[in-house]
């Protein structure tokens, strides 16, 4: 069991068709979320940005251990220890695939390990968590409001178990904004992100209720749109590599995909939320 | 005459882009929603002829591959008919070269 959200069977079916693929279009770090602009910058430089935005917002600067819930392939880990000195930075992921390349790497500081947040036994507490393009999964379409509403909550109570005291978890993930589950594409229900739905920002806020308070929101789906709008520009510059990886139809339906993604943002029927979270104490 | 008649006749390099970009997504649409092609109308919205924003994704991308040219995925949405859509992209000064020349037609009399 992976958890409230998306199987991890799920979850594969997406990532890994491929390190080779996703290597062509998203950036060096191999970063698959939203990016933070600033300017006129390259897509790889607003990856960094956003990775130490959050890993800022955590306050992760110099601390022993840090969670990354959702690590994809590792870009925040490794910068973690490298930039941030952070002692242990651990990674959790639902993709075989991304666990294997993370520990392939072998950086001593940093380990990955194939499990989702709920079936994660920390050893000791962590200092700061960070989760980034991975709270999309933590809910079902089929899921009733009050199922969707407990797995999150499920999912801060952890976070709140996991961390130590003052810790701060900082969190990124696509939210519904001028839209909700019934106008959820099918097409990305069956082809992209299968047995994930989005959360309302409502729903992150009252699921952290007198387990976090929020010391920061920013809404940024602008940047997505642009961050969408920069893969998609460059998986058709790669278009014939892509196609000799996956096919044909797999590259054209990542195009609609991302397209969908562009548009999405563009339109505000999706929006970006980065929030800051601190740990509250018990006072009674 | 409005502004975006004499805006057009200005131009008759934008004029023809629009004319053959509209008449592609005439014989597109009518395909897509096998209809005559004398039904399809420039004004009505894509909206109202049924095109979901996957249908609308899916258009920008064929229309880019016929034009040789990248698109965004967001210029169904911004300009929500065939006469719009056409417009639009007949009017993009640094689009309109590449354009002309894709599509063969006859160099504008400007630069
Ligand atoms: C869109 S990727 C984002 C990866 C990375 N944070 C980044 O920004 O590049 C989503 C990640 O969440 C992971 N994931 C999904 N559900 C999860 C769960 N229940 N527990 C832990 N990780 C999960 C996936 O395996 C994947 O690595």
């Amino acid at each position: 069991m992976s958890g409230p959200g998306a199987s991890a069977a799920a979850i594969q079916r997406h990532y890994d068709i491929g390190d080779e693929f996703y290597a062509l279009w998203l950036d060096e770090s191999r970063t698959y979320s939203c990016a933070l602009w600033e300017g006129e910058e390259d897509l790889h430089a607003a990856q960094l940005r956003k990775i130490d935005w959050h890993l800022a917002r955590c306050g992760a600067q110099g601390v022993r251990r840090l969670l990354d819930i959702g690590c994809g392939w590792g870009a925040l880990l490794r910068r973690a220890t490298e930039r941030h000195g952070v002692a242990q930075a651990v990674g959790l992921t639902l993709s075989a695939a991304q666990q294997r390349l993370i520990e392939a790497n072998g950086r001593p500081r940093v380990e990955a390990r194939l499990e989702g947040w709920a079936e994660h036994r920390p050893g000791a507490t962590y200092d700061a968590i960070v989760s980034i393009g991975a709270f999309e999964h933590f809910a079902r379409l089929d899921q009733s409001p009050a199922e969707k509403l407990a797995g999150y909550r499920a999912f801060f109570t952890f976070c709140h178990e996991a961390l130590a005291p003052g810790g701060r978890l900082s969190l990124q993930t696509i939210t519904y904004e001028n839209a909700d589950r019934r106008d959820f594409s099918r097409f990305f229900a069956e082809h992209i992100f299968p047995e994930s739905d989005l959360p309302h920002l409502t729903e992150i806020v009252s699921a952290a209720q007198g387990l976090f308070e929020i010391e920061q929101l920013r809404q940024d789906r602008a940047h997505y749109a642009r961050t969408a709008r920069a893969w998609l520009s460059r998986l058709k510059a790669q278009r014939a590599a892509a196609e000799a990886l996956v096919g044909a139809e797999t590259v054209e339906r990542y195009k609609k995909y991302l397209g969908l993604l562009v548009l999405g943002f563009h339109a505000g029927t999706m929006n970006l939320a980065r929030i800051g979270l601190r740990r509250l104490e018990k006072w009674r | 005459m409005d502004s975006m008649m004499s805006e057009r006749a200005a131009d008759p390099g934008a004029a023809a882009i629009e004319r053959e970009i509209a008449g592609w997504m005439r014989g597109y649409l009518a395909e897509l929603l096998e209809i005559p092609l004398e039904e399809i109308d420039d004004d009505t919205s894509f909206d109202r002829y049924g095109l979901d924003s996957l249908a609308s994704v899916g258009m920008i991308g064929d229309l880019e591959e016929w034009l040789g040219v990248e698109l965004d995925p967001v210029l169904a949405s911004d300009h929500p008919s065939i006469r719009a859509l056409a417009r639009a992209l007949a009017a993009d000064e640094r689009r309109r070269l590449l354009l002309t020349r894709r599509l063969r037609l006859p160099a504008a009399s400007r630069p």
